[in-house]
């Protein structure tokens, strides 16, 4: 079911729990591809939802920056001078890195950390 | 104690324009029975506006309404619901819009935004979380839509404002005028950019930084995942991520007659011409890139 929820992307959304991200020791990391972003936001309340079991931007890890004027959009990490962030654990504990899994067009991808 | 609500905001945001007052009531007052979106905004227009009201008079009330599963991961919630008497015949106008209004308008505090009265002057509903102010439009008044997105945004000082607004055609009370959200989402029917151009109403604009909560998180997150893999596999569903409405466009014209032609002066156009306004036309020759709603 997950790979069908992810159609198009190859990265394996199953991180081993060893490679992730615990206590700033990723070995793995989140690759954004803005060009691909359609500014849906889905990603926001993913990660939103793996932090606090709620809905919410202000609670993610990833933040969406959208200009409609230039039509296009930018999702990143927020940083240490955000205030108030979740920071990125690539889905600790969860089945599957939640912001990839509703991501439909590709923009996000984990990749080795180098 | 604050009282907890799932999937809605809880508050429905009140703002009459002619004194300039401000209040709310409970969501729960009405979600019960009719949910949210259209389903409450007609029962608050069914009671507080009366028959003998005209659209263009203060007495109407216009209604901004989001529905329950907007601002959560539910795929496809992301519309929200306007309603008013409309211009046409006075019967009840009811129209729609995607973009990204509907959720902020949630995370705002706000489930229904009611609109009552009639400024003296052009102005626009700033809904900023808890804060909220009835500001000047006069610089803003005769703008097309979306240079009143940018002004608007460039006076807020926030890109994050989600904004919908009215162009020269709602201020000139036009009967099939638009409500314009995030540049590009039309609540086209029924002509409820009129009913707000005659409220000297510019634009509503709302930024929340609020959250949304459901009761059964684990059981909810699992039918949001049924849904997304049942639209993911459908056979349309390729086709209208990258046409998007455009992927109707056959079958509205040549088996349904309801393509929109001229402002619905007509209903069909020659499959000729038709060939060359096609989805895959639009894609290869026009497109710059996709922008998504919610």
């Amino acid at each position: 079911m997950l790979a069908s929820l992810v159609a198009g992307i190859q990265t394996n959304l199953m991180v081993p729990e060893a490679n992730r991200a615990e206590s700033g020791t990723a070995k793995m990391r989140l690759l954004i591809h803005p060009e691909k972003c359609t500014g849906c936001r889905a990603c926001e309340l993913a990660c939103s939802y793996h932090h606090k079991r709620l809905f919410s931007r202000e609670f993610s890890s990833l933040i969406v920056s959208r200009n409609e004027k230039d039509g296009f959009s930018t999702p990143s990490l927020r940083t240490l001078t955000d205030g108030g962030y979740m920071e990125c654990d690539l889905c600790h504990k969860e089945k599957a890195l939640l912001c990839l899994r509703y991501c439909v067009t590709g923009a996000l991808e984990v990749v080795q950390q180098v | 104690m604050t009282e907890k609500f799932y999937c809605i905001a809880g508050k429905i945001l009140w703002v009459d324009l002619t004194t300039g007052h401000c209040k709310t009531s409970p969501t729960m007052d009405h979600a019960r029975k009719f949910l949210g979106g259209r389903g409450v905004n007609w029962y608050l227009l069914y009671n507080g506006v009366k028959t003998s009201t005209k659209p263009y008079e203060p007495d109407n009330l216009l209604i901004f309404g989001s529905g329950l599963l907007v601002g959560t991961l539910a795929p496809c919630a992301a519309r929200f619901s306007v309603d008013s008497k409309n211009p046409f015949n006075n019967g009840v106008g009811s129209s729609n819009s995607g973009g990204h209004f509907s959720s902020e308008l949630k995370y705002a505090g706000y489930d229904h935004l009611v609109i009552q009265g009639r400024a003296k002057k052009p102005v626009y509903i700033c809904v900023d979380d808890k804060t909220i102010e009835i500001k000047d439009a006069s610089t803003i008044w005769g703008k097309t839509t979306w240079d009143a997105d940018e002004l608007i945004k460039e006076e807020l000082k926030d890109e994050d404002f989600q904004i919908s607004c009215i162009g020269p055609a709602g201020e000139n009370l036009v009967r099939s005028a638009c409500i314009v959200t995030n540049r590009a989402r039309a609540a086209g029917r029924c002509g409820l950019g009129a009913v707000m151009g005659s409220k000297n109403l510019k634009a509503v604009t709302v930024r929340g930084s609020g959250c949304l909560e459901v009761k059964h998180t684990e059981k909810f997150m699992e039918l949001v995942d049924c849904a997304w893999e049942k639209i993911r596999g459908s056979q349309s569903y390729r086709e209208l991520s990258t046409y998007g409405t455009l992927n109707d466009f056959p079958i509205s014209n040549l088996e349904r007659g309801s393509l929109v032609v001229r402002n619905f002066q007509d209903a069909y156009i020659d499959p000729e011409m038709a060939e060359k306004i096609r989805g895959h036309v639009y894609h290869e020759k026009y497109q710059e890139r996709s922008f998504a709603c919610f």
